[in-house]
This record gives C-alpha cells, sequence and structure tokens, in this order.
C-alpha cells in the first residue's frame, strides 16, 4: 500500500493526534494514503469515529506494541 | 448512637464510597467515558456519541437522586449543592478555568486520575499540581484572591439553589413530588436523548458508560446521604454525615479531594481523618489500573516534549484554582451537582463547555504554528 503521508503523533494525547490529522488530511487530494502513528490507546476510538463522521475510508488499524498505527484513505 | 458504633459505621461508609469509585475507575477505563473527550469530539469530529453517554449518565444519577428523595430516604436540601447563596460569577468564572484547563492537561479531575491508572506518568504530576492549586485555592492565598473578588458576587434564594425548590415554593406542591416530575421530565429526557440515536445504541460500550457511570453516582447518593446519616453524632448533638470532609451530603467530585489527599498523605502524623475524597482518589486509581491490567492496556507513559510539560502544568493549575472557584469539577459540578438540578451546577456546566472550547482553540492554533 502507497503511504502519501505520514504523521507522527507519538507521545501527544486525545485530542492531538486527531487535530494533527484532520489539519493535514484537509490538505490532501482525494484518493490519498495517510498514515498516522500515536501513543494514546484512546486514538483507536477517536480515528475510527472521525473516519465514519467525516466519510474517509479507514484502511486499517493496529496495535503494535505501545503503538496505535491507523490508515485512511482521503475522501 | 455511641461513639465506637459510629467508628464502625464511618468505616462502613468509607470501605463502601471505596468499592463504588473502584467500580468508577474501572468503567471509565472501559468505556473511554470522558467529558473532555465528548467536547472535543464535537469540536473535532461534530460527533455527539459520548455526549450523549455523559448525558445518560446525568439522566439516571438524577433519577436515581429525586426517586431516593420521593422514597424519603435522602433530604436534598442537605446536599454539598444546596446553598441559599448562589455564587454565580465563581461557577462561571471557574467553570471557564477548569475547563481551559483539563484540555490542556488531557482531561479532567476524574479522567486524570483514570490515566495514571493506565500508567500515565504525566497525569501523576497533573494530580500533584492540581492538587497544590486546589488548596491553596480552598484556603491559601488564592483563597484570598477568590474570596475578595468572584465569591463576593451572589444571588441569595431563601428556598435554595435546586429548581424543583424553587417550584415547589411557587405552587405549593411537595419538593419530593416536584423533584420527581422534574428528574422524570429532565432526567429521562437526557436518556431518551442518548437512546434515540441508533449510533448510540448499536454499542453495548456507550449504554454501558452512561447507565454505569450514572448507578454508580445514584450509589454514591445513597451511601453518603443515607447510610451516612446520623441524626445525633455524640460529639456535636447535630445531624450529621460520617465520611464527608464538608459535614454535607455529596456524591462524587474529585478537584478538592486531591487537595486533601495530598493532605492527608503529608500531614497523616497530625491525625488527618480519612475521608471521602481520599478514599475516592486512591479507589478511582485503583479501578482504573486493575481493568488496565486485565485488558493488557498498562503502559507508562512521559512528557514527551517541553511544550508537553508546560501544557500540562499550566492546565492543572487552571483545574485546581477553577475547579474549587466553581465548586466542583465535571463530575462534581457536572454530574453530581447536576443530578441534584441545582442551579449553579448548570453554570458551572456552561462554564466548563465554554472554556474547554476555548481550550481546543488554543491547542488548533499551536498545532497551526508548529
Amino acid at each position: 500500500m502507497q503511504i502519501d503521508k505520514e504523521i507522527n503523533a507519538r507521545g501527544l494525547n486525545c485530542p492531538l493526534p486527531l487535530m494533527k490529522a484532520k489539519m493535514v488530511l484537509a490538505e490532501m487530494k482525494s484518493g490519498q494514503v495517510l498514515k498516522v502513528i500515536a501513543t494514546d490507546s484512546g486514538s483507536m476510538r477517536d480515528f475510527l469515529n472521525f473516519a465514519n463522521e467525516a466519510g474517509h475510508e479507514m484502511l486499517e488499524q493496529q496495535n503494535v506494541g505501545k503503538e496505535y498505527i491507523h490508515v485512511m484513505r482521503c475522501r | 448512637m455511641q461513639p465506637e458504633e459510629i467508628l464502625v459505621l464511618q468505616s462502613h461508609v468509607l470501605w463502601a464510597s471505596f468499592a463504588v469509585c473502584v467500580i468508577f475507575g474501572a468503567l471509565a477505563r472501559r468505556t473511554d467515558f470522558c467529558t473532555m473527550g465528548a467536547i472535543s469530539d464535537i469540536f473535532n469530529m461534530g460527533s455527539w456519541i459520548r455526549m450523549r453517554m455523559w448525558g445518560m449518565a446525568v439522566g439516571v444519577a438524577m433519577i436515581g437522586f429525586y426517586f431516593m428523595v420521593w422514597k424519603g430516604l435522602i433530604n436534598p436540601s442537605q446536599t454539598i449543592y444546596s446553598s441559599g447563596r448562589i455564587l454565580w460569577l465563581s461557577a462561571i468564572v471557574g467553570g471557564l478555568m477548569f475547563g481551559f484547563g483539563m484540555v490542556l492537561a488531557s482531561g479532567c479531575g476524574s479522567k486524570t486520575l483514570v490515566r495514571i491508572g493506565e500508567g500515565s506518568l504525566k497525569s501523576l504530576v497533573v494530580f500533584f499540581v492540581m492538587g497544590l492549586a486546589a488548596f491553596s485555592t480552598m484556603g491559601g492565598l488564592a483563597a484570598m484572591l477568590r474570596n475578595n473578588t468572584v465569591d463576593l458576587v451572589a444571588l441569595n434564594i431563601e428556598t435554595g439553589s435546586e429548581v424543583p425548590m424553587w417550584l415547589s415554593a411557587v405552587f405549593g406542591v411537595g419538593a419530593g413530588n416536584t423533584g420527581m416530575a422534574m428528574a422524570l421530565l429532565v432526567g429521562g429526557g437526557l436518556v431518551v436523548w442518548s437512546l434515540a440515536n441508533r449510533k448510540f445504541r448499536s454499542s453495548a460500550n456507550n449504554i454501558l458508560a452512561g447507565a454505569g457511570i450514572g448507578l454508580v453516582l445514584v450509589a454514591m447518593w445513597w451511601i453518603l446521604g443515607h447510610m451516612a446519616f446520623v441524626p445525633e453524632h455524640p460529639d456535636t448533638l447535630s445531624p450529621a454525615y460520617l465520611g464527608t470532609a464538608s459535614g454535607k451530603m455529596q456524591a462524587l467530585s474529585f478537584t478538592s479531594p486531591m487537595a486533601r489527599t495530598l493532605d492527608w498523605v503529608i500531614a497523616f502524623d497530625d491525625a488527618k481523618t480519612l475521608t471521602l475524597g481520599v478514599v475516592s482518589v486512591f479507589g478511582v486509581v485503583l479501578g482504573s489500573m486493575a481493568y488496565s491490567v486485565y485488558s493488557r492496556g498498562f503502559q507508562w507513559e512521559g512528557f514527551h516534549s517541553t511544550q508537553d510539560t508546560a501544557l500540562h502544568i499550566i492546565g492543572a493549575l487552571f483545574m485546581g484554582v477553577g475547579g474549587v472557584t466553581a465548586g466542583g469539577c465535571t463530575v462534581g459540578q457536572g454530574m453530581s451537582g447536576l443530578s441534584t438540578l441545582s442551579v449553579t451546577s448548570m453554570i458551572a456546566v456552561v462554564g466548563i463547555m465554554l472554556g474547554a472550547v476555548q481550550g481546543l482553540r488554543l491547542q488548533r492554533w499551536l498545532l497551526m504554528r508548529d
């Protein structure tokens, strides 16, 4: 999978990873893929809700060690 | 009641409160129940799901509180939120400060305790700073400022700060009946509003959070309003509510309890009495920690930059000063107070929400600047 942009949100607490992703997504083109790496466990729920509400496609969410990785396609 | 019996009853009250607070901590951790998160979800993505959790919890607590009033189990005029002197300016200013602070500090008082249980050392620092700021606002330097400014402005209403008491006085209907009718209308309305949303209903987690946290508050009202009540304390020969620092009936709150916990730990030799505040702080941390370990979600977390540290410390200061000034936090004024239909609590909640929005705006600005 080609990742067009990646955000390092390690160490940031809710709602900062989401706010950061929202800003980057606003500048991305439709169909482009964003990857966010966070360490806040609440980001799993936040990003899934955000993708559903905003119409972005959540391609992948996984927990690897202490990190939570979210991959979504811009609407 | 003999002094020995009082000590036994007080011990039972505190153990029961501790057990309920452990459940609160585990539930909040399990369901991601978070007031700041609820406001942030609306601000950032227009999602009202977590606000519906909050609304349902308040609704359940309100119905439970006034059901016990209606059955004559508790006296609504004896709560910590009931006062004929409505400090509306303190409630709005304190609420604004608290709401602003909780965004910078990654969550309100209860969330801070839940996060400590998850392994967050950031939240441990927030706890110490918030506790000190609250202590200063209760009886120190910041208290002088509070007493000589915002606390001077008040609205005196003889019937007290609860809306049902006003209506009861105006229409000459019993307070119990008026309260129960209002709780069914307002509290029931909140529960229906929450459940009316399909997305909310589709997740058992959301319903568990709303109903569970609401029932926790009802349990606390029963423990501290009914079980802890002594008609004549042998020391004072007056009615008393055992286990509370205020001597009045209360449910859950987390700002002044943080200060009281620090006081209890530091000045233990001065025979500091163990009170609800102290056991609630330890209970919530333990509940969250137990669930975190059980779900393999426990992980150590520290500050990642100087700005991160500074924002958390500033947020904690705002929460400590604001929480005491407003008369409570998101759980104190926000849920316990609202469940009594206190107008002061309603004002404080509006302040907390407006303050949180300003905090979120600041965070957005900081991100854009970076």
